[in-house]
């Protein structure tokens, strides 16, 4: 093979790549399918309204959440959005750094994920407030009172590092999709298309300088982000573990909430990757290598998390505290043992198939175990939530929890309020890096031909 | 206008010949609806009173006088007395600072002795009275929520007329026809329905009504009273003597089926004493056993030493065994009479058995013969003669209406059309009286029943007199004026009686002769006192009669039924009071309802779980309410409670629970329905659950080990004087929620209706938490009241984002409602659980009236912020205000909470734990002081003291 049909296949492969990715907002390739989804998601919107108007007007009461369980679907949907939110940093920051080159099939869509889970999960403790009309109460802004946040509190800390982390994930994923942005501004044929990605380009040419000085942007957000992720939902951890609460005041928290973080967020990537790659037509960009990895990640963090939860119950009988061993046996065999069985289930028992190549890098089948170890997150955050709460240490208030029809309601619409987002980001904008992946695609290149040579 | 008047107004012009003047279709008409309302509108112009009709000359003499009075009718009623308008305030009477006025209120026809606390004119509290001797100070739950009734937004808010408004002076010419009808016939037919009555002013008036009219009748309803008492008096002295129990000079109490320390009119009073003996064993001098034989817990029976379960049937020949007589006995009852016997056998003249006022008076004169042989007669048992006043039986009433020999019906504070055992007898018999009227605080079911109604002044409101249980007389003086179209009783019933006086002028008639030539200075004295000394009658010293001992009971098969009043609400007077309906009952922690009590035993029999619905029929009754399964109770008696099952169309207590009343004890059977209903309770757990967060000492050796204060990553805060703290004696609590109430009271705390205690969403700053502990079916029980225990290492001070809850330098864990966003996190972090959450806006939601009660003392609550016990900060504030002016230190004693006012048996102590000398340190220092749940390690100021036990455990 000659150099000049190995550039000139290269230069084809490029195109496609840009083509590909570049064409989906340009030229829908499923438009029913998209509206097909787009419109039920825009009713699950609407019952988030519905549900966000009912709770302002009347208060947290119509939640189901009571003394002693104070929190109920709320926190308990903070934390398993945040940590769905926290693969896309995870795949995008820490493998760029790596240099690990797969990720950037993956990345973009990932990062938005990331993103539109941390608004739903910054939502809910704004929702969840008594008076959420006060809740810049909880910043260190300079007022009149010299009144200053509690910064014992691990509140103060969960403020301030998700609404970091919200900042740098957009910032990450907004300077990320700068070239792709204008590559799309390129091939745009209608004018208004062409304006708003050059709006959104900011006057991208493509110069060296332009990615001299984009890569240093980029990394140094990626070298931002990835301490983030930890920090996140270590602070998120404390919120429990930090008070004197059988069941929650344990030093394993942190990075048993990080892994399980890493873990449900991977589950959901591995999902819309599925999907993606069969809807949009891009199979030959997220390929089986692709699922395979992320079948791997999967694998590794669900394994990590499952050490949490043996490090928990080990902790609780070594310590063998009264107060922890009657809340472990709460969990185990009370009236919300199907929220740890389910943790249990869910999470590990499917999870276990990923240890053959077939099923990583069988599409349905990791959508499948995917779905299965999110469910399994949630019935975890459930638990760790309502059974540490409703079980504390005087048995006089042990008091159960239902929720409500709107605390369900508020959930679900939620879902809509990451759904349209979403939607309309692979609808409008270039879901898969397309430079990254050229710049993957020619690295290899040139790692082969200096090997030919 | 209807088809008979237009028949009416036809057939009168038919029949009339020449020109017919008429001014309105009604007149014309000529019904007896028109003439009622031209007698009710123009009196003077009843045929009665112009029996020749009216002529021309004084019909021009009425205009006339009508004309030069007109302006008059711009006036409003007289109050009694001289009031000062605010405009120009009375002198020395400063905004914001309370007054105090001593009057009582009326339980039972009991006064339970109290001071009124107003602000600007407003009562917003009760205390008790401290100068009483019968209660030193302490009240029961129903005196605390008495204030409620005051502001009930379902009271009675003027006259009526066959269940539609009217106006007084319809029910005044109503009632002058009655008092013209009787002068005629001397009384004829008449009939007088009271509750049970103490107060002299009362039974002065009505002597004077049977005076003037010998053949009228009084009669008394009074269906948890004390007549079997007083009947079992008779039967063993031969005359009806009111028995008072000295419970502070009986080192031992023997209690069948007996409840001294559970809620009625006499609580306040036998709590106090009992504690006396308990402060006094506790110090070394004396004993303080208790044992008690009961089919149904109570809070006595909580209190024993040794609490043996004994069907109704037993307690006869218990007694019988306690006089020396050798029945056959159960292993237990055999155990438990050989402790009894020792002790009594011990403290010879110190020992007292006493039995249940529901029980046979038979066996009630058997144990008064027996207290006499023990000695207890005339030491630790005492006897006057009846408070209560002596009249008719109230069933000769019922038959005598039913036979048509009533001619006219005045019930005065009485509901006989619910609060009777035959009360559907009572209805039906109603409509063969002619005149029916009823007078009472609400507008109840025999209101609803009666021709006319008239609603009566509540206590605080109105004069009147009564007796406390120790036979002191109370003056009851009005706190503020009544703001609705009420009346007193006393001016009612001299209506009545043909005269005008105001309830003042009536009250001070009957005690001007008894206080003698010094009358305005005694009077006063009476007045700021609370009671007038000496007026307890003497004691009598009765001497035994031989009767014929009780039959006894046999133990009929199957199911046995008790009607007890219930533990909140008594006799369901007060059943619109909210207070009283959200207080947990002591046992059950049931809100908003009563349930059908049923033992362990019977409910694994019949697979029974909490709230399943079951029918229990007793002769031809029945009612339907939900089980609760109730430890302690005995294996075949099912404990119904009475005061539910009101019908009072849109008043709260309107459908909650079955009416008991019709239901007697006795035989009976349960069925169940196969539904399940929500109860709304505010404790579901009971057990300690292997913890011991209620501990128990033994009486030889009444110590814990010391406590080893756990380790801390936070810096102690240095200790600065004064630093407040509580401690609560255990072993002193009852576990009657007067402290609770008083707590609501003080604090505006809101109430929050059934559906939302169901959910966990009371809002009580303060709860007793009961635990069992043992076998179900003969369980020891404790209460523990939990208030915040203001940490020194608070975990809700450490994880609150904006600094809302924070600790003062006096040692008080604060909560800044302003600041409050309502994150909840402190409550998550609570291991004690006293955080309460605003869900909704409870402020600004409540009852109009409820509004006026609440104490200016305390900011009320916003939607969506955490509050908790405060210590009752307002009351430190105000101390330290006090002691500023003086320019001195708070002194001891200075600063008490509402929960440490209202207990009856001084239970708590509250006051500066720097000062070694403070009785709260005292407490402290006691070797049975220890902390709940230190393990959490945060340092509580409110500590508990062990409750003590016999040395071998508690439950027998």
């Amino acid at each position: 093979m000659t150099d000049t049909t190995r550039d000139t296949e290269g230069a084809t492969a490029y195109a496609h790549v840009t083509a590909e990715v570049t064409r989906i907002p340009l030229h829908y390739p499923r438009p029913k399918a998209w509206w097909l989804c787009f419109l039920p998601a825009c009713g699950l919107l609407a019952v988030f309204f519905t549900a966000l108007g009912v709770l302002l007007w009347n208060g947290v009461g119509v939640w189901g959440v009571n003394i002693p369980v104070n929190w109920g679907f709320d926190i308990i949907n903070y934390i398993w959005f945040l940590g769905i939110g926290h693969a896309g940093t995870l795949i995008s920051a820490l493998l760029l750094l790596l240099n690990v080159h797969w990720r950037n099939s993956l990345n973009r869509f990932a990062e938005a994920m990331t993103l539109f889970a941390v608004v739903c999960a910054g939502l809910y403790p704004l929702m969840h407030l008594g008076r959420p009309w006060l809740f810049y109460w909880m910043a260190p802004y300079p007022n009149s009172m010299t009144l200053w946040p509690q910064f014992k509190s691990p509140l103060t800390w969960d403020f301030f590092a998700v609404l970091t982390y919200l900042t740098v994930s957009a910032l990450f994923w907004y300077i990320g999709i700068v070239p792709d942005l204008a590559a799309t501004r390129d091939r745009a044929n209608g004018r208004l298309a062409q304006v708003l990605y050059g709006l959104g380009a900011l006057g991208w040419r493509g110069s060296a300088r332009h990615w001299a000085r984009w890569g240093q942007a980029y990394r140094l957000t990626a070298a931002i982000a990835v301490p983030l992720v930890v920090s996140v939902h270590s602070e998120i951890s404390l919120l429990l573990a930090a008070g004197p609460v059988p069941g929650w005041n344990s030093t394993v928290f942190p990075p048993y909430f990080v892994l399980g973080a890493a873990f449900s967020g991977f589950a959901v990537v591995s999902m819309i990757a599925v999907v993606l790659r069969k809807a949009l037509g891009l199979e030959d960009l997220v390929r089986p290598l692709h699922l395979d990895m992320l079948g791997r990640l999967l694998l590794a963090t669900g394994l990590m998390t499952a050490y949490g939860y043996a490090a928990e119950v080990f902790d609780t009988l070594y310590a063998a505290e009264p107060a922890d061993l009657s809340l472990l046996a709460d969990r185990l065999t009370g009236p919300f043992a199907w929220s740890y069985w389910g943790a249990v289930i869910g999470n590990f028992l499917p999870l276990q198939l990923l240890w053959w190549r077939g099923v990583r890098r069988h599409p349905l089948a990791l959508f499948l175990i995917g779905f299965s170890a999110m469910v399994g997150m949630w019935c975890e955050r459930f638990m760790l939530l309502a059974t540490t709460l409703h079980h504390s240490w005087l048995a006089s208030s042990w008091r159960p929890y239902t929720p409500s029809f709107w605390e369900v309601s508020l959930f679900v619409g939620m879902l809509g309020v990451f759904l349209v987002p979403f939607l309309l980001f692979i609808r409008f904008l270039p879901v898969i890096s397309a430079f990254e992946v050229k710049e993957a695609l020619f690295e290899e290149s040139g790692e082969k031909g200096a090997g030919h040579a | 206008m209807n088809e008979t008047a237009r028949d009416r107004i036809t057939q009168t012009l038919a029949g009339r010949t020449g020109r017919t003047f008429w001014r309105s279709l009604e007149e014309l008409a000529d019904t007896a609806a028109f003439r009622e309302m031209l007698a009710a509108e123009f009196p003077a112009l009843l045929p009665s009173l112009a029996p020749t009709g009216l002529s021309r000359r004084t019909a021009l003499k009425a205009l006339a006088g009508t004309l030069a009075l007109a302006g008059l009718t711009g006036c409003d009623g007289q109050p009694d007395e001289t009031a000062l308008p605010y405009v120009t305030a009375p002198e020395g009477d400063m905004p914001g600072i309370a007054r105090f006025y001593a009057t009582a209120v009326r339980l039972g026809g009991y006064a339970q002795p109290v001071m009124g606390k107003t602000h600007s004119g407003r009562p917003v509290k009760l205390e008790g009275n401290p100068g009483h001797p019968a209660t030193g100070g302490g009240t029961d739950l129903y005196t605390q929520a008495a204030l409620l009734d005051l502001y009930d937004h379902d009271r009675s808010q003027g006259p009526r007329r066959r269940n539609q408004p009217t106006i007084w002076a319809a029910v005044d010419t109503a009632l002058h026809g009655l008092t013209q009808e009787m002068d005629a016939s001397r009384g004829e037919g008449l009939r007088l329905l009271t509750g049970p009555v103490t107060s002299p002013t009362l039974i002065r008036q009505m002597t004077n009504l049977r005076q003037r009219w010998p053949n009228a009748r009084w009669h008394i309803l009074d269906p948890l009273g004390g007549a079997g008492r007083l009947e079992a008096a008779r039967l063993a002295f031969g005359r009806p003597l009111q028995a008072h129990a000295l419970l502070d000079q009986a080192a031992v109490l023997v209690c069948l089926d007996d409840d001294p320390l559970g809620p009625g009119p006499a609580q306040a009073t036998l709590a106090r004493r009992w504690a006396r003996r308990r402060l006094a064993s506790q110090a070394g001098q004396g004993g303080c056993r208790l044992f008690v034989a009961e089919p149904s817990p109570t809070l006595t029976g909580a209190r024993a030493d040794r609490r043996l379960v004994a069907a109704p049937h037993r307690l006869p020949v218990l007694l019988n065994a306690l006089e020396g007589g050798a029945p056959d006995l159960r292993p237990d009852e055999v155990r438990w009479l050989a402790e009894v016997r020792a002790a009594l056998a011990a403290h010879p003249g110190q020992a007292l058995v006493t039995v249940g006022p529901w029980c046979d008076p038979a066996l009630q004169a058997q144990a008064l013969r027996l207290n006499a042989r023990l000695g207890a007669v005339d030491h630790c048992l005492r006897f006057t003669a009846p408070l209560t006043a002596q009249a008719e039986p109230w069933d000769d009433l019922v038959r005598d209406m039913a036979a048509g020999r009533v001619r006219g019906l005045v019930i005065l504070e009485a509901n006989p059309a619910h609060a009777a055992p035959d009360a559907s007898a009572f209805r039906d018999a109603l409509a063969r009286v002619p005149f029916t009227l009823h007078a009472g605080p609400h507008l109840d079911e025999t209101a609803a029943a009666c021709q006319w109604h008239a609603p009566l002044a509540h206590d605080l409101e109105s004069w009147s007199d009564a007796r406390a249980v120790d036979g002191m007389v109370s003056l009851i003086q009005p706190l503020v004026r009544p703001w609705l179209g009420v009346r007193g009783r006393h001016a009612l019933l001299d209506g009545l009686l043909g005269g005008a006086a105001s309830d003042h002028a009536v009250v001070q008639a009957t005690w001007r002769p008894e206080l003698g030539a010094d009358f305005d200075r005694r009077w006063t004295d009476a007045l700021v006192k609370g009671f007038i000394p000496d007026s307890a009658p003497p004691w009598a010293t009765p001497t035994v009669i031989d009767t014929a001992p009780a039959s006894p009971l046999s133990a009929a098969g199957g199911l046995t039924l008790l009607v007890r009043p219930d533990p909140t609400l008594w006799d369901g007077a007060s059943a619109n009071n909210a207070w009283l309906q959200e207080t947990p009952k002591p046992l059950s922690k049931v809100t908003w309802g009563n349930v059908v009590h049923v033992s362990p035993h019977l409910a694994a029999l019949h697979g029974l779980k909490n709230g399943d619905e079951m029918t229990v029929t007793a002769g031809a009754v029945a009612v339907t309410g939900p089980a609760w399964i109730l430890p302690g109770q005995e294996a075949d008696t099912i404990t119904l409670t009475l005061g539910y099952g009101r019908r009072l169309p849109s008043q709260t207590a309107d459908g909650l629970g079955y009416d008991a009343y019709p239901l007697s004890a006795g035989p009976a059977t349960l069925t169940p329905t196969g539904r399940t209903r929500d109860v709304a309770t505010t404790q579901r757990h009971h057990a300690m659950e292997g913890e011991d967060f209620v501990r128990t000492v033994p009486v030889g050796h009444p110590t814990l080990p010391p406590e080893v204060q756990t380790p801390s990553f936070y810096p102690d805060t240095p200790p600065e004087s004064p630093s407040w703290g509580m401690a609560i004696d255990l072993d002193l609590c009852i576990g009657c929620n007067a402290c609770v109430v008083a707590c609501v009271a003080e604090n505006n705390v809101p109430m929050v209706g059934a559906e939302l205690v169901a959910m966990g969403r009371e809002m009580h700053w303060l709860r007793v938490d009961t635990y069992h502990e043992g076998d179900p079916a003969a369980p020891a029980t404790y209460f523990q009241p939990v208030p915040c225990m203001h940490c020194e290492q608070a975990p809700c001070e450490m994880g609150c984002p904006v600094n809302a809850a924070v600790h003062s330098h006096d040692g008080l864990n604060l909560q800044v409602y302003n600041r409050c966003i309502g994150t909840r996190t402190c409550s998550s972090y609570c291991p004690y659980k006293v955080r309460r959450f605003n869900w909704y806006d409870y402020t600004a939601k409540a009852p109009e009236p409820v509004k006026a009660q609440r104490n200016p003392d305390v900011t009320v609550r916003q939607r969506g912020v955490m509050e908790k016990c405060t210590y009752c900060i307002q009351r430190i504030s105000a101390a330290r205000i006090q002691a500023k002016l003086k320019g001195e230190a708070i002194p001891d004693g200075a600063v008490v909470p509402a929960c440490q006012q209202a207990c009856p048996t001084q239970a708590i102590t509250f006051g500066d734990v720097t000062d070694p000398q403070s009785q709260v340190s005292r407490r402290k220092a006691s070797p049975r002081n220890y902390s709940l749940v230190p393990e959490a390690g945060t340092r509580p100021r409110t500590t508990y003291l062990a409750r003590i036990e016999p040395d071998d455990g508690g439950a027998a």
